[in-house]
Formats: C-alpha cells, structure tokens, sequence
C-alpha cells in the first residue's frame, strides 16, 4: 500500500463536509501529548459518504496504551459534525507511521515542549525554555 | 485479497496460526510483566516493561484481527479461554527462574518470531500481511535487547552459569516453536498465505541458535545445543499442551480485581 498523502494535500482535495471532520479531528490531541492527531500524521484517510464517516488512524506504535482514548476521542470529535450520522475509526497498520507523517506545524509543537523529531540526516534543535 | 475471501478451510488455518502468534505474544509479554519493579536495574525495569508493553500491543493487533472470525472478543480471546485452548509455545509460559531466563527466552522467542512473522510478510492477505510488516518494524529493538544482555552475562562466572543453566533448560521447551500441523503449513503454502515454508526457517533457525549459543564462553557445543532443541516436545503447545505454569497464569489474572475478573469480561462470559 502506497503511503498516504499529507494532511495538507488531502484536505485540500477534500469535499466541504470531509473539511469540516478535518477539522474536527484537528481537535483531537494524542493523550500523551499536547499535539493534535492530525499534526501528528496519525490520521491516513477521512470520508464521508451519505452521512457515514470512515476515518482510518494509524498508532505510532502497536502497544500504544492510548489507543481506546483516541478511537473514543476521534469518534466523539467527528459525531459533533452537523452533516456527520455514523462514525466508524479503523484501526489500520500499514503503512507503518514515521517521523515523516509530523506536519510543520506539529513539529513545531512538539520543539515547543523540547522534543525534537527527526528530519533526515539532520536534528532540528528543539525549543529550550 | 481480504481473510474473506479465502476458502473456509483455508481461514481456519490461518486463524489458528495467528492464535499461535497472538498467544505467543501474550504469554510472553505477562512473564515480562514478571520483572516489572524487579528488574536488575532501573534501565532494564523500563526496557523489559517496555517490551512486555510491546508484546501485548502485538497480542492484540492479532486477537483483532481473529476476533473479527471468531465467538468473543479481544478481552475474551486473550483473558477467558482455558490452558487447553492456548496455542502458546510450552518455552513462554514457564515461570522465570532468575533473570538469566527471561534473556535466554528473549533470545529464543525474538529469533523465532521474526521467522514466524516473515512466513506471512509478502503473503496473499494484506490484512495478515500488513499486520506482520508492523510488528516485525517493531521487533528488533527486542532482539538487540537479547544480544546484548547475552553479552553482559556472559562476562562474569555467575552470569555464565545461570545463562548456561537457562538456555540448557529453555533449548527443549524452545521445541515446539516451529511444530505446526504439516498438513494446514502445505496448505497455507499452497494457498500463498505462507511464502516461505515454516519448516525450511525452523532449521535455518535451528542453525542460527545453535551456532550463536555454542559462540558464548558456556560450554554448550553445537551438537549439544542442536540435540536440545531437535529432541521432539515433551509438549507441544501448538497442539494445546502445556504444564501447569500456564494454568497458574490465567488463574491470577482471574483473581480477585484482575483482569480476567474485571466486570468486562465478565460481562462477556455471560
């Protein structure tokens, strides 16, 4: 399976009501940390079909205790989109998450709570306060 | 091609051997759990917690993908079936005599992992296939762990007693890792479930253990080491034997406010 394309570029292509789940998914942190699922590239694909909304996540690990909070949290976000009836998360595992998936603005989040995530060869130094 | 779409027959076998491999993980992950807050260190407390973390995260991507065929869920598959319906390796379930076990078991367990996983890599069924690719990304931190403790322990006497002792004892357990049924392992060849033939990675394994045991200062040759593990399994926990330890273990998670016990599952049993 080929990689999925960024968030910016699939929300871009989106139709209006799949912007607003964007959106709404947006909203939803990972537990652990202050960055949103989005931001984070956990989020592989989002439609909406009649009222149905799939939205596939991955983990950015299999033992992920956080799991049950994201699927709760993702679906709860979703169900409050007006033209949204039925929600279902899937769970998929490929292709495997990496550092790449992190978009700008997540990375920036996460220097800002002075982690620093890896960018090819080089480090970006992470926000010391 | 989805598990669907495979023949009856087929999708039996399959699930049956991924039951293999969620127990596996499973089980391993609770003896792991073993050393939670005992460690010998306080680095290696987080590293085995972690992978105890690890290997039930990979039970469960499997008990998932099985409960979706099968009566129950994944609470019910990994907390409330007896001893006899476990198809665990009889290496895994048994208790830890020292540290020294829990390095030989990694050992052992990770190396045969990784071919068992590999099995299924390219195979036909993507949900199988894409579930192996992400825990076999997710293993070899486990193997490195392995590698480098043997190295550690085998630098004083007393490590290299107990590892010896540990891999002496862990070597016929270790048997049945690879003894699945021969007829459902031709099957899910033919059936391009399977790429790579069980039996042919069992003595590329075989060899690989053998030669790595015999290379550390325990005075464990080759031949001995092979003997060991080549000996036919005094159980064979892919056929649903085991001994009494693994009965232990499912018993205190169904002790009081434990798992098993915790109003979910009961509510599932009912």
């Amino acid at each position: 399976m080929s990689a999925p394309k960024d968030p910016a570029t699939q929300i871009a292509a989106a139709d209006p009501v799949e912007q607003a789940v964007w959106k709404a998914l947006r909203t939803v942190e990972d537990p652990e940390l202050p960055v949103s699922i989005v931001d984070l590239g956990l989020v592989y694909a989002v439609s909406v079909e009649d009222g149905e909304a799939v939205i596939d996540i991955i983990l950015t690990y299999s033992g992920c205790p956080a799991c049950d909070l994201i699927v709760m949290d993702a679906e709860k976000a979703v169900q409050a989109v007006s033209e949204v009836e039925t929600v279902t998360v899937d769970i998929v595992h490929s292709p495997p998450w990496s550092f790449e998936r992190v978009t700008d603005r997540g990375r920036h989040r996460l220097n800002q709570h002075g982690l620093t995530v890896p960018d090819g060869e080089a480090l970006r130094d992470p926000e010391c306060h | 091609m989805s598990l669907d779409e495979l023949t009856t027959a087929n999708r039996t076998a399959v699930l049956e051997f991924l039951l293999a491999l969620a127990d596996d993980d499973f089980v391993a992950g609770h003896r792991y759990t073993d050393w939670t807050a005992v460690g010998p260190t306080l680095e290696e407390d987080n590293a085995i917690s972690s992978m105890a973390q690890d290997e039930l995260g990979h039970a469960r991507i499997w008990y998932d993908l099985i409960s979706q065929h099968h009566e129950g869920n994944i609470d019910d598959l990994a907390f409330n079936r007896p001893a006899e319906e476990r198809r665990n390796s009889v290496l895994l379930e048994v208790e830890h005599e020292d540290f020294a076990y829990a390095i030989a078991h990694n050992y052992l367990y990770g190396t045969a992992e990784k071919r068992l996983l590999e099995t299924l890599l390219d195979g036909k069924v993507d949900a199988v296939a894409d579930r192996a690719e992400q825990i076999l990304d997710e293993e070899p931190y486990h193997r490195e762990h392995a590698e480098s403790w043997l190295d550690r322990l085998v630098a004083t006497e007393e490590g290299r007693d107990r590892l010896e002792s540990a891999f002496r004892d862990a070597l016929p357990r270790a048997a049945d890792l690879f003894t699945f049924d021969d007829e459902r392992v031709t099957q899910l060849m033919k059936a391009g479930v399977f790429t790579k033939d069980p039996v042919i990675l069992d003595q590329e394994w075989n060899a690989e253990v053998c030669e790595r045991i015999a290379d550390l200062p325990l005075g464990i040759t080759v031949d001995e080491a092979d003997e060991l593990l080549s000996q036919p399994p005094e159980r064979n926990g892919r056929a649903g034997e085991h001994t009494d330890h693994l009965t232990s273990m499912i018993d205190e998670m169904h002790a009081d406010n434990l798992a098993g016990e915790h109003p979910i599952s009961q509510t599932l049993r009912t």
